[in-house]
């Protein structure tokens, strides 16, 4: 079970308006892969990043499967390097002065990423192999495209052997068309893992192929649609089905999204 | 015509700048490491404290180092037990360009760090990574290149020193006499076609540098595009 239960505002300041972030879920940490939608600036991202450790929630806790991991009241807060939580960035976010096969060993690496030892090596080629790239190993990150960008990223999230999974818009640093094949290449992939996985989008296209469960978030807040699969069936798309769920969530008076 | 010993002089400046950047520099990053994430009044303070010798006139920090270093200094004193002076030696000129040059360094070391994408950071730490590791083989090597130029700004500047050394360690000819002092020496002494030769050696060193520290640059930059 991931409990999610948390608040994180920003008082409005000179350049922005404030924004309050209020999230209170309790999603199961089985198999199914879960899509957090909403707009841009809803509070996805940093929905992700409190609970990689990333950021600081003002109050409330966090725990993965009964293990606290913040708790305000109590002043826990442990460290991102100690939650075992992978993290895919929305742009891969790959160490650019490393090579293919030092990014993905990084998690298992010594003080010096560029040195490792002939295990983790070893280690580290199997899981590029495993996501058909072993052939850039030598390679640096500016010399991959977006598609080898995002398995190499997947690849060094895994090394880490995390216990859950996040991935931030894992397709909007791509192009169109790629991203068409690549978010059917991306659920093979994922199918496999025995990992959950928490995917971050604001396309219907995402929540369309890998939803098994949906969030909805809107302006800060966010709640799981109960039943999606049998929500989702009831429509003929993904994207009429998600403009009802909008609707119905958004203040009434607020213009429309669609 | 003129006393043939520049290499006296020259060697004595290198070693001196070199010496002093080495040692100022493992200070000034891990400074600007320490530092640059961090908001609140005290790393306002230690980051004015980490400036102050770069706006100081150098007179003004040789009168603090003799305060801290000389014989009856708070640290000189303790080192006068162990046996070490640093008045009127190379170390004493050691000290002073070490402090002259520390804000160049601390500076530029800082924007560097600060100019890392924070993303590989947050990776790192996801990762698995503790600080000290992602500095050293994220941050770090990805901020080189601003450091590096800091370092060679550093030296350049150490080999100019002239006002806080002459205060700590004098000028005492083959021993803390640099390029610097003992330009001013000659000139004084009317020596002018000495003064003009150790002018021209300085600058030469000095151009030398700087030109082949921007090619070490550039050569890294296109072996990684290669690689």
């Amino acid at each position: 079970m991931i409990s999610l239960h948390m608040e994180k505002i920003f008082a409005p300041g000179r350049t922005g308006e404030g924004f309050h972030l209020n999230v209170q879920l309790d999603l199961p940490s089985g198999k199914a892969s879960i899509v957090l939608f909403g707009a841009s600036g809803s509070g996805k991202t940093l929905t992700l990043q409190c609970l990689a450790g990333l950021a600081r929630p003002d109050n409330g806790s966090i725990a993965i499967d009964g293990e606290t991991l913040f708790d305000a009241d109590r002043g826990v807060h442990i460290p991102a390097r100690h939650r075992r939580i992978g993290y895919m960035f929305q742009d891969y976010a790959l160490f650019p002065h490393l090579t293919v096969l030092h990014n993905v060993a990084y998690g298992r690496s010594g003080l010096f990423p560029w040195r490792i030892r002939a295990d983790e090596r070893r280690r580290a080629l199997d899981m590029l192999d495993h996501f058909g790239v072993a052939h850039l190993a030598h390679r640096y990150p500016a010399q991959l495209s977006g598609g080898q960008k995002q398995r190499v990223s997947l690849a060094r999230a895994l090394n880490a052997a995390p216990r859950l999974l996040l991935l931030d818009e894992p397709f909007s640093a791509l192009d169109p068309l790629l991203r068409l094949r690549l978010r059917q290449e991306l659920r093979g992939m994922l199918a496999d893992l025995t990992v959950p996985c928490l995917i971050i989008s604001h396309d219907p296209e995402d929540v369309d192929v890998f939803a098994q469960r949906l969030v909805l978030f809107h302006s800060g807040s966010a709640r799981e649609v109960q039943e999606y699969p049998r929500l989702r069936a009831a429509h003929a798309s993904t994207q009429a089905c998600l403009c009802q769920l909008l609707e119905a969530a958004a203040a009434p008076g607020l213009p429309q999204a669609c | 015509m003129f006393d043939t010993d520049i290499w006296t002089p020259l060697c004595i400046t290198l070693k001196v700048a070199g010496i002093a950047t080495g040692v100022s520099s493992v200070a000034a990053i891990l400074a600007a490491w320490l530092l640059g994430r961090r908001r609140g009044p005290l790393p306002l303070t230690l980051d004015a404290l980490c400036t102050l010798p770069l706006v100081l006139p150098p007179t003004v920090l040789g009168y603090y180092l003799i305060l801290l270093l000389g014989r009856r200094g708070v640290i000189g004193q303790w080192l006068a037990e162990a046996g070490i002076s640093l008045m009127f030696s190379w170390q004493g000129a050691v000290a002073a360009a070490a402090v002259v040059v520390f804000p160049l360094i601390y500076k530029s070391s800082r924007a560097a760090l600060e100019q890392v994408d924070r993303r590989y950071e947050d990776a790192a730490r996801t990762l698995g990574a503790s600080e000290w590791r992602i500095f050293l083989g994220v941050s770090l090597p990805l901020a080189w290149r601003g450091i590096f130029a800091g370092l060679m700004l550093a030296f350049a500047r150490g080999m100019g020193e002239f006002g806080a050394t002459l205060m700590i360690a004098g000028n005492i000819p083959g021993k803390t006499q640099t390029l610097a002092l003992a330009i001013y020496d000659a000139f004084q002494a009317g020596n002018d076609a000495q003064a003009a030769c150790l002018v021209l050696v300085a600058s030469v060193t000095c151009v030398g540098l700087l030109a082949g520290s921007e090619w070490l640059v550039r050569r890294g930059i296109s072996r990684r595009r290669q690689a």
